[in-house]
């Protein structure tokens, strides 16, 4: 669990973050969304330790960062925006040496790093120098050693930023499967990562909590629901019955084999949206999404 | 202790790994053999048989050999130091490795210190090199131990001094040019505080002829040890590296 009460942090008379009061639950993904220079970094680098903050208090699973900082670390997990590695190491070597500085015995070293390097697709890598990776591979690496030691708090600073596309569906299937074991927050602008990962939404601008909430109560404050266009290649009128039927969903239109369907809850849409065509064999030839609510909110927050 | 080992491991591996040990290591040999060669040509030139023999009489390998050979040594490792301490924090700055260190389990003194002994122990791997030359005269001619050896830890107290400069230096910028000169620069400013010993009455003189560290070297060189000498180097290397420590710490509280 991550709390963080009345902090602020001043750059000089710069008033980065604002009386922040956050509590993530744990075992929950939280999404940090916000503008540039919103303060996202910043409050990321604090609950890594990097930064101390003006004032405030930060607790990692009830303990306090500034009163306790080496046990509330042995907790926590830092992937940063940028891969910074040492470019002179290999993959492996470089995992055993974090693993050294966050006091792991050879043994469990050994074991956890075997273990990750499966986890995060490094295995046809992790014999090669760091400063030999693709930008992409080298963030891999950086999330590797953010969850080597048994970190119960993750932080990801723009996890997939620099992951081809399917780097960032294993990554996000990754993510999402740390789910329930540890605390996860993570800052990213893809809001459709965010919205399809987190179960928890921080939305701060201009160094201030706008919103935070469970995601699908922050993304109804756009006062949008998400829409989309279910394109079959033919159409008969019997599924459509079937189709409205679907639940968390509400049938708005029919175009030739085009339906417009809005969606109250993703969750249950679509897996019954699939199971239907899979079962019925119904001739789906795309699904397009409308505007995302957390866009809308997004947009919304930004221009106001 | 174990994590400090881990980061004085990875001190020599990073030197090793890149082409800084290929240029710094024969940089130094270069130095080092050039000056003994330059001091030994000066001795043999003393010993030449149509010197007079007052002169010669009076020659001693140690005193006229070795003892300036181990001024030329200390200002071989006053330009090599710099070079080597400059990238143990301003490299990781520059990589964005240090936001990685700071955020691990790791004390501010141990992340001081693995990176302080890396250096030192590097120093003094140099260093032990250069032993290489009092042996070259061992075997062709009698040279006084003890006072080779208190010359020796006099340059073993001097590098902790120096190296403890170059590290706190590097904690400041992430520039390793600038770090560099940061060490330059304190080494600069005690041979003007000496210069002020000069220009400087009573009681002055005495206390600014103490700030050029260097002088100190002066009474191990003659194989003197005095407390006082130890202290001082003692004193101002730790004061360097609770400087250091206190820079760390103000990662880990408010």
């Amino acid at each position: 669990m991550i709390q963080i009460q009345n902090l602020n942090h001043h750059y000089g008379r710069f008033h980065a973050l604002r009386n922040i009061n956050i509590t993530i639950p744990q075992g929950s993904i939280a999404g940090f969304i916000g503008p540039n220079g919103a303060g996202k970094s910043t409050l990321l680098k604090i609950l890594a330790g990097f930064l101390t903050p003006s004032s405030g208090e930060v607790f990692i699973d009830d303990i306090s960062l500034s009163q306790h900082p080496i046990e509330a670390r042995k907790k926590i997990g830092y992937m940063p925006e940028t891969p910074y590695l040492y470019r002179e190491m290999r993959v492996s070597e470089y995992l055993d040496f974090i693993g050294s500085l966050k006091g792991l015995s050879a043994s469990v070293r050994k074991k956890e790093k075997e273990n990750l390097i499966v986890k995060c697709g490094l295995e046809k890598i992790h014999r090669k120098l760091i400063g030999k990776l693709s930008k992409g591979n080298r963030q891999r690496v950086t999330l590797a050693q953010a969850l080597l030691g048994n970190s119960t708090v993750i932080l990801l600073d723009e996890p997939t930023s620099a992951m081809d596309p399917a780097q960032v569906i294993e990554i996000r299937n990754f993510i999402k499967s740390l789910k329930g074991s540890a605390t996860v927050l993570m800052s990213s602008h893809i809001l459709s990562e965010v919205s399809q990962i987190c179960d928890y939404i921080i939305f701060i601008r201009d160094g201030q909590i706008q919103h935070q909430g469970a995601t699908q109560s922050v993304a109804e404050l756009s006062g949008k629901t998400s829409e989309v266009r279910v394109c079959f290649s033919n159409m008969e009128e019997s599924w459509i019955d079937l189709l409205k039927a679907l639940p968390g969903g509400e049938f708005l239109e029919r175009t030739g084999c085009v339906l417009r369907m809005r969606i109250h809850d993703e969750n249950s849409f679509f897996p019954c949206l699939f199971q239907l065509i899979v079962e019925k064999r119904l001739p789906l030839r795309e699904i397009v999404s409308g505007e995302n609510q957390l866009e809308a909110l997004f947009q919304s927050e930004v221009r106001s | 202790m174990k994590k400090i080992w881990v980061l004085i491991l990875r001190e020599w591996k990073n030197f090793f790994h890149t082409p800084f040990a290929v240029i710094i290591i024969p940089l130094y040999l270069i130095l080092c053999g050039t000056y003994f060669y330059a001091r030994l040509d000066q001795y043999m030139n003393m010993t030449n048989p149509n010197e007079t023999v007052q002169k010669i009489a009076g020659l001693n390998v140690t005193i006229h050999l070795l003892t300036p050979f181990s001024k030329d040594l200390i200002n071989v490792l006053t330009f090599i130091i710099p070079l080597l301490t400059m990238r143990s924090f301003s490299e990781e700055k520059k990589m964005g490795t240090y936001d990685l260190l700071v955020s691990y389990p790791l004390r501010p003194g141990e992340i001081l210190l693995g990176k302080y002994l890396g250096s030192v122990s590097l120093v003094l791997f140099l260093l032990g090199i250069s032993f290489i030359f009092p042996a070259v005269i061992f075997w062709k001619g009698e040279p006084y131990l003890p006072q080779i050896l208190s010359t020796y830890l006099g340059y073993v107290l001097f590098i902790f001094f120096y190296v403890a400069v170059g590290v706190v230096g590097s904690l400041f910028t992430e520039n390793q040019i600038v770090a560099a000169i940061i060490s330059y620069g304190v080494f600069f400013a005690a041979i003007v505080i000496q210069w002020l010993a000069y220009i400087s009455g009573a009681p002055w003189d005495r206390i600014f002829s103490n700030f050029l560290l260097v002088a100190h070297l002066d009474s191990f060189r003659s194989g003197l040890i005095f407390v006082g000498d130890i202290t001082a180097y003692l004193c101002v290397t730790s004061l360097f590296l609770l400087w250091g420590y206190l820079k760390l710490k103000q990662h880990f509280s408010q």
